[in-house]
């Protein structure tokens, strides 16, 4: 069986700014993997006053499914549902697609919180994921 | 104004610190900006922008005298009556001396200032948020508000004019002064009339560090009011006023 990864980036009114799946899919579960990132988010919140850090590791589990979070300085969260334990890749996984969204901010034509709709981007979400997750 | 420019004199060129998804290139192949782009490019922002303000308001009360809406100056920027401030024609007020052989003194005008004002602030907003993203410490999150205005002092401050603020004051309950003896902006400025005049003509150019660094605050999600003041070039002072929502 294939990992499989779904990886939201959540803003700061907590709307989906963009997703990204990795992996073979089950058909089933694309809702379902929405419903558990929104649901952890306020673990998240917890876990936020409890450590300084950026990489919150694990936050929440569900099933077989784990939650990590990862929270950028302006309260945007990068979370990835996975099954695998793999917190080292996962936390470089991490810090370079918030370079990735640094990137995309630092276009003035880019509106905070809107969706991040670019093809270059998606293409390195999906490098990246290569490189760090499968 | 007479800003003398030498931009030979003090040109630092300022290492951008790379991201390491730019390939990991060594500091040979980093880009690299020179350091006084931003002083020259806020002295022209200020100037543009004022006599854009200037420009639009003497149109939109041309088109519909006395209705200053919003309305009008849309029709003034569509029918290309914008920015023509080199026309000495058309133009009912006479002020197009000063217009052609360039802006000497700050408009007398408050609603004029008033508009230039809101502009630079929301151009310095938007700078700030940006600034804020990609500087903050990638380890650890800031969560008290004096450690962000202590970021702000130190390495905001280093970014844009290469030094730290001098001074930083706090009542501990939302109110924090900093204050810069030789704010890199003014050290070049000198004026005709003597200190309060000159401080008087400076005064758009600490708007923009204003709007920077409410944005800065806006960012880590602390609301803020910054108002500057500078009782003496080059000496400015900034004061942060934290809204708390209670």
């Amino acid at each position: 069986m294939s990992a499989t990864y779904y990886f939201a980036i959540v803003g700061t009114n907590d709307s989906p700014l963009y997703e990204a799946e990795f992996g073979v899919q089950r058909d089933e579960s694309k809702y379902l993997n929405q419903f558990v990132v929104h649901a952890a988010l306020d673990l998240v919140d917890d876990a936020q006053f409890m450590s300084n850090a950026c990489y919150l590791k694990t936050v929440d589990r569900y099933n077989d499914w784990n939650v990590s979070a990862y929270v950028a300085p302006s309260n945007t969260r990068l979370m990835l549902l996975h099954e695998a334990k793999a917190d080292e890749a996962i936390r470089l996984f991490f810090t370079d697609c918030h370079e990735l969204y640094l990137k995309t901010l630092l276009n003035p034509f880019y509106e905070s919180n809107s969706p991040i709709q670019s093809q270059t981007f998606d293409a390195k979400v999906n490098t990246l994921a290569k490189k760090h997750l499968l | 104004m007479a800003m003398s420019n030498a931009p030979a004199v003090t040109a630092t060129a300022s290492l951008l610190s790379a991201l390491s998804l730019d390939g990991n290139k060594g500091p040979a192949d980093s880009r690299q900006a020179n350091g006084s782009a931003l002083e020259l490019l806020v002295s022209e922002l200020v100037r543009t922008l004022t006599l854009a303000t200037q420009d639009i308001k003497r149109n939109s009360e041309q088109l519909a005298p006395g209705l200053c809406s919003e309305e009008n100056v849309e029709v003034a920027k569509v029918s290309g009556v914008l920015p023509r401030r080199s026309s000495g024609t058309n133009d009912s007020e006479g002020n197009s001396p000063a217009a052609v052989s360039g802006w000497q003194e700050v408009p007398e005008d408050n609603e004029l200032m008033e508009q230039v004002y809101v502009k630079l602030e929301l151009v310095g907003f938007r700078v700030g948020r940006r600034l804020a993203e990609r500087f903050a410490p990638p380890n650890r999150r800031l969560v008290d508000t004096l450690d962000i205005v202590k970021f702000v002092c130190k390495d905001i401050w280093m970014i844009l004019f290469n030094r730290q603020v001098d001074n930083l004051k706090t009542n501990h309950r939302g109110i924090y002064v900093l204050q810069d003896n030789k704010f890199k902006w003014f050290l070049r400025m000198s004026g005709n009339n003597g200190g309060a005049a000159a401080a008087r003509r400076a005064q758009p150019y600490i708007w923009l560090p204003c709007g920077v660094i409410r944005g800065i605050l806006n960012s880590f999600g602390v609301n803020a009011v910054v108002i500057a003041e500078t009782l003496g070039l080059p000496q400015c002072t900034f004061q942060i006023k934290v809204i708390s929502d209670d």
